[in-house]
Order: structure tokens, then C-alpha cells, then sequence
């Protein structure tokens, strides 16, 4: 899983997110639509911090 | 008596004589004050006007509507707050405090422009000196920079005022090229990324209770102009989402406890711009509740974060940890603002946030509605979960504990109960606000619907835990983009302007010779030449001023 990149995982979950989007107050796909947006939200981060946006303190 | 007094005036001659006092005189004298404010604003009714005017121009000092009042009222009560929250700190604290306040309750109750551009630029220097109580030479830097945003905001602002044919009234600027300075002058202090940066940069820098009047005044003093001229301008629709996902997405991977905050203020103010650009009635009660609960719960963080930084000295994510045990106060007033920004039932991020969704929805603003869940999972995600995981939770790291002092528990207890209360009395909330009618806050599609989005978001948060521990990192934003535009410049321009420099240096030396060897003759002081400078700078803005 961890060879997946971050964009990659975070586009997926996002897909997901989107397709539950219509439904996200009903009891259940709310649920779903929140893990899927937690997912895609935090691995877009790491992608946008994997790809130069963050750097080490140390350097 | 409130006839005669105006909150700015009285919060503008409490700063000179608060800076005259002996420390606790001047810390009391700095509660006191926000606090007869907020008592003069609450007893002005809503169509009070005062007019005067300056060098022959008609002035509107003041003007009390339903869109101004529950500002000034959030204003005064935040001043009020920080102030007893920073009771022991320093004189340029409470200074620059209580001219922040003034300014910002004056850019809000002003009903002419030039009296708004006044006070706007009054809320510029202010928050300038707040960011220097940082007291260290980041937050000199970081004043700087700042400085720099706001005085080009300023300059937008001015134009936009030179430029209208009818600049009389605040609202709505007829023309179109006014209008685009304006509204550009507004995004500027609005955090709009890529404008963002001297939010970011300057905020974490101030002092604990300096940050908390920062977080509180400037961005919330843009929403209200915004919603004064811009109502129902669709490309804020979309400048609003935008602001509400990148604040929190840049927020998921931050290390820095108030660069973390503060990413929240971009999202959080994202929000609100959705409501102004949506326009209709339900979304700018929606915005005009949310800027009030904001104010209330972003102090409330704030301060928390504040207490964390006095107690430990530090900062860094990586470096703090397990403070549950030695600071639970702290920790558990940190949850309440913590859960009201993430949208909890009987919390007022709750009844101020759903109105803005529902107004979106009730527009079928379906793809707006459903990111701006988006934004709300990544907003406890990061402030829920995150932050206080990493702050509070785990093993102890820091070595030596200091207590919080408690003026501080203090302020953060009624700024917890002051979200607690219109959270679950929203009627409160509502009355204070220009509230349409017709939207319950409290359904069970709706408090359902908020916990499975903040249950969805921590089982995501369980699973990616390994992903979102803190780093040792720093995060780079939008100021890259300037540094390097600046740094090229600098390059290109360097040698053209060291060449200048010495010429004019030869010039001015000879000047000087010369007029050292005639004695006899009157010697023109620096001083002169600095006094006609600035009139001629005065006579060009009045003769731009006059051409409109």
C-alpha cells in the first residue's frame, strides 16, 4: 500500500467522497463520506508536503 | 449619555492614558474600557447616525445597522477578553490593544469612506505594534512584512476611493475600476491565498494575548466590508471555497501550533466569503453569525495555544506532548474551542456554520455545500484530533511545566461559556444578527448528519495516525512566490540602484559643502526637506482626491 503515491490515494478517496457527496446526511454514507474526506484531505496534504512544500527543520 | 459617546473615541483616549499608567492601573483601565464600549454599543439602536465634518467634508463618525452592531458588539467583547487574558502583559500590549479595538469598532460603525479608511489604517499600525510584542526578531521580521501587505491593501483601498464618482456612503462602489481596487483591497486583508501569507507569517509571531486580538480583529473587520459592498458577487463564491479547503489541507500537515490555528482563520474566513458571495438573506446572517462565533472560538483557541506556549515555551508540534496531566484546564477550555470550530452540537461554530451550508443548499449550491463538509471534516481532523493528539495526549516531553496564571483561566472560561451558550441557545445568536427566520439549527438530519461528519473524520483519523504525527519540518507557502520574485528583482536591480544611490550621495555631499561654506546664508534643515516631502504628498492625494 505504502508504494501507492500520496496523490494517487488521496485522488481515489476523493473520488469516493464525491460519489457519496449526494448523500452525506443520511445515516451511514455520512460516516463513510466523513472517512473518505479525512482520507483525501490528509493524503492530499502529505502529497502537497511530499512534493517540496515542506522541508526538514535541519536544513 | 450613550448619545454622546462613540466606542471609538472613548477606546482611542483609554489607550493614551492606559500607556500613562502604573501596570495594574493599566491593565484594569484596559478591560474597562472594551468593556463600557461594548456597554455603549449594546444601548445604540440600530439607525443611530452622527455626522460631522473635516476640512469642509461630510463625515457619518457613526452608524449603527443591523450588519454593523453584532461586529462592534463581538469586537468590544473579544478586547475585553484578550485584554484580561493578557492582564500581565505589556504596556504596548494594552496600548496597541485598545487602538486595535478602536480602530476595528471604527471601521464598522463608519458611514462614509474616508472615516473607513481612517480607521482601517489605524487597524493596520495597530495590529503592526501587536505583532512587535512578539519581542523577538521573527516577530520583528514578521511585523514587517506585514506592514508591507497592509500598506499595499491600503493604497488598493485608497484608489478604490479616489477612483468612484459617489464615494459617500460605505457599500456598494459605483464604477468599475473602484470597485475592482476595492474589492482587491478587501482579499488582502481577507487572507485570500495567494495573499495569505502575512496572516501565517505574522500572527504566530505576536505575544500570546496579542495574537488573540490579531486573530479576532483584521480578517473579521475585511468580512464585514465584503458583506457591506459585495453582497451576492458570485466570484466569492468560489474564492470562499477555495479559502475553506486550503486553510484546512495546509493546516493537516503544519507543525507549528499557531501556524496551525491560523491556517484555520484562512479556512474559517472561506466560509464566511461563501456567504457574502452567495448573498441571499439566510447566507449573510450565516456570515455575519459565523464572523461572531469565529471571534469567539478562535480566541478561545488562541488563548489556549497561548497558555500552552507561556507554560512550556515552546511551540513546535514535535516538541510538546502529554500535557493533559499537567495542564487540564487548559486542556479541556482547548476542546471546548476546539469542537466549536469543528461544527459540534451545542457549540456556536455549529448554529453559525450550518447556516451558511444550508443557505448554499438552499440555493441547490450542492458541490459548494458538500466541500464546505469537506473543509468541516478536515477542520476536526486537524484542530479536533491532531492538534490537541499531539499536544495534549501521549508521553510528557517538556521538562519544566510553568502554571497558567489565572486572569488567563479566566478569559478562556467565559469564552467557553459564551460559545457554550449561543450554541445551545441559538436564539441568542440569531437576535443579534440580521436573521431572516425560517432555519432550525437543531433537527435530527442536521446534529446527526454533524457527528457522523466528526465520527467519519476520527476513524480516518485512527487510520492515518502514522501519516499525521509531526514532523520537524517547515511548511513553505505562497511567500516562496514572493521571496524568489523579490530576490530576482533585487539581483536585476541591484547594480542600477547602488549607482543611483552614489550619485545622488555625490549630489547631497556637494549640497552640503556648499552650504557649509556660505554661513551666512539660511541653511535648509533635513527636517524641511522632509515636511515639504510630505506635503507634496499630501497636495498630490488631495488633488486626486478632487478630480473624482
Amino acid at each position: 500500500v505504502k508504494r501507492i503515491p500520496y496523490w494517487l490515494s488521496a485522488a481515489g478517496a476523493g473520488a469516493v467522497a464525491a460519489a457519496l457527496l449526494p448523500y452525506h446526511e443520511r445515516a451511514g454514507a455520512g460516516l463513510l463520506f466523513g472517512i473518505a474526506a479525512a482520507f483525501a484531505l490528509a493524503l492530499a496534504a502529505k502529497a502537497l508536503a511530499a512534493s517540496g512544500l515542506q522541508r526538514s527543520e535541519d536544513r | 449619555m450613550t448619545e454622546l459617546l462613540h466606542p471609538t473615541a472613548l477606546l482611542l483616549f483609554a489607550a493614551p492614558v492606559a500607556a500613562l499608567c502604573p501596570r495594574r492601573a493599566r491593565a484594569a483601565l484596559a478591560v474597562a474600557a472594551p468593556l463600557l464600549a461594548l456597554a455603549i454599543v449594546w444601548a445604540l439602536p440600530a439607525g443611530t447616525e452622527r455626522l460631522g465634518t473635516l476640512f469642509g467634508q461630510p463625515l457619518v463618525w457613526l452608524r449603527v445597522d443591523a450588519l454593523s452592531r453584532p461586529f462592534a458588539l463581538v469586537f468590544a467583547s473579544i478586547a475585553t477578553l484578550a485584554a484580561l487574558y493578557g492582564w500581565a502583559g505589556s504596556r504596548r500590549f494594552h496600548v496597541a490593544g485598545l487602538v486595535g479595538a478602536a480602530a476595528a469598532i471604527g471601521v464598522v460603525l463608519a458611514g462614509d469612506w474616508m472615516t473607513f479608511y481612517a480607521c482601517w489604517e489605524l487597524l493596520a499600525l495597530a495590529s503592526f505594534v501587536l505583532i512587535l510584542d512578539g519581542r523577538h526578531a521573527g516577530a520583528h521580521a514578521a511585523a514587517y512584512r506585514y506592514l508591507l501587505f497592509h500598506a499595499l491593501g491600503g493604497v488598493l483601498l485608497l484608489t478604490a476611493i479616489a477612483l468612484a464618482p459617489d464615494a459617500s456612503g460605505v457599500g456598494p462602489l459605483p464604477g468599475g475600476a473602484a470597485s475592482g481596487f476595492l474589492l482587491a483591497a478587501f482579499l488582502v486583508n481577507a487572507a485570500l491565498p495567494p495573499l495569505h501569507a502575512w496572516l501565517v507569517d505574522a500572527y504566530p509571531e505576536s505575544s500570546p494575548a496579542g495574537s488573540v486580538v490579531l486573530s479576532a480583529l483584521v480578517t473579521k473587520s475585511a468580512v464585514y466590508a465584503l458583506a457591506r459592498a459585495f453582497p451576492g458577487e458570485e466570484v466569492l463564491v468560489g474564492f470562499g471555497v477555495g479559502m475553506a479547503l486550503y486553510g484546512v489541507t495546509l493546516a493537516v500537515i503544519e507543525n507549528d501550533l499557531r501556524r496551525l490555528l491560523a491556517y484555520h482563520i484562512v479556512s474559517q474566513v472561506g466560509y464566511m466569503v461563501v456567504g457574502v458571495g452567495l448573498g441571499t438573506p439566510l447566507a449573510l446572517a450565516g456570515t455575519v453569525a459565523h464572523a461572531f462565533s469565529h471571534i469567539l472560538y478562535k480566541g478561545l483557541l488562541f488563548m489556549a495555544a497561548g497558555a500552552v506556549l507561556s507554560a512550556t515555551g515552546r511551540r513546535s508540534l514535535a516538541g510538546l506532548g502529554g500535557l493533559r496531566h499537567s495542564l487540564p484546564s487548559v486542556f479541556v477550555l482547548y476542546m471546548v474551542g476546539a469542537l466549536a470550530i469543528s461544527g459540534a452540537p451545542l457549540l456556536n461554530g455549529f448554529v453559525s456554520k450550518s447556516l451558511i451550508v444550508a443557505a448554499a443548499e438552499q440555493e441547490q449550491r450542492w458541490i459548494v455545500a458538500g466541500l464546505l463538509s469537506l473543509a468541516s471534516v478536515g477542520t476536526f481532523l486537524s484542530v479536533g484530533l491532531k492538534l490537541p493528539g499531539l499536544v495534549f495526549g501521549g508521553a510528557p516531553r517538556a521538562t519544566a511545566v510553568r502554571p497558567v496564571p489565572r486572569a488567563m483561566l479566566a478569559a478562556m472560561t467565559l469564552a467557553a461559556l459564551l460559545c457554550a451558550l449561543f450554541g445551545s441557545a441559538p436564539a441568542l445568536l440569531y437576535g443579534l444578527i440580521p436573521f431572516p427566520g425560517g432555519y432550525e439549527p437543531y433537527t435530527p438530519g442536521h446534529v446527526i448528519g454533524a457527528l457522523q461528519l466528526m465520527a467519519g473524520a476520527a476513524i480516518g483519523f485512527a487510520l492515518l495516525r502514522g501519516e499525521l504525527g509531526a514532523r520537524r519540518a517547515v511548511t513553505r507557502d505562497a511567500d516562496v512566490i514572493y521571496r524568489w520574485i523579490g530576490r530576482a528583482v533585487g539581483v536585476g536591480l541591484a547594480a542600477p540602484v547602488a549607482r543611483a544611490m552614489a550619485a545622488l550621495e555625490g549630489a547631497a555631499a556637494s549640497l552640503i559643502e556648499r552650504l557649509l561654506a556660505a554661513p551666512r546664508r539660511q541653511r535648509p534643515q533635513p527636517l524641511a526637506y522632509a515636511m515639504v516631502a510630505v506635503l507634496l504628498a499630501f497636495s498630490a492625494l488631495a488633488v486626486l482626491l478632487s478630480l473624482r
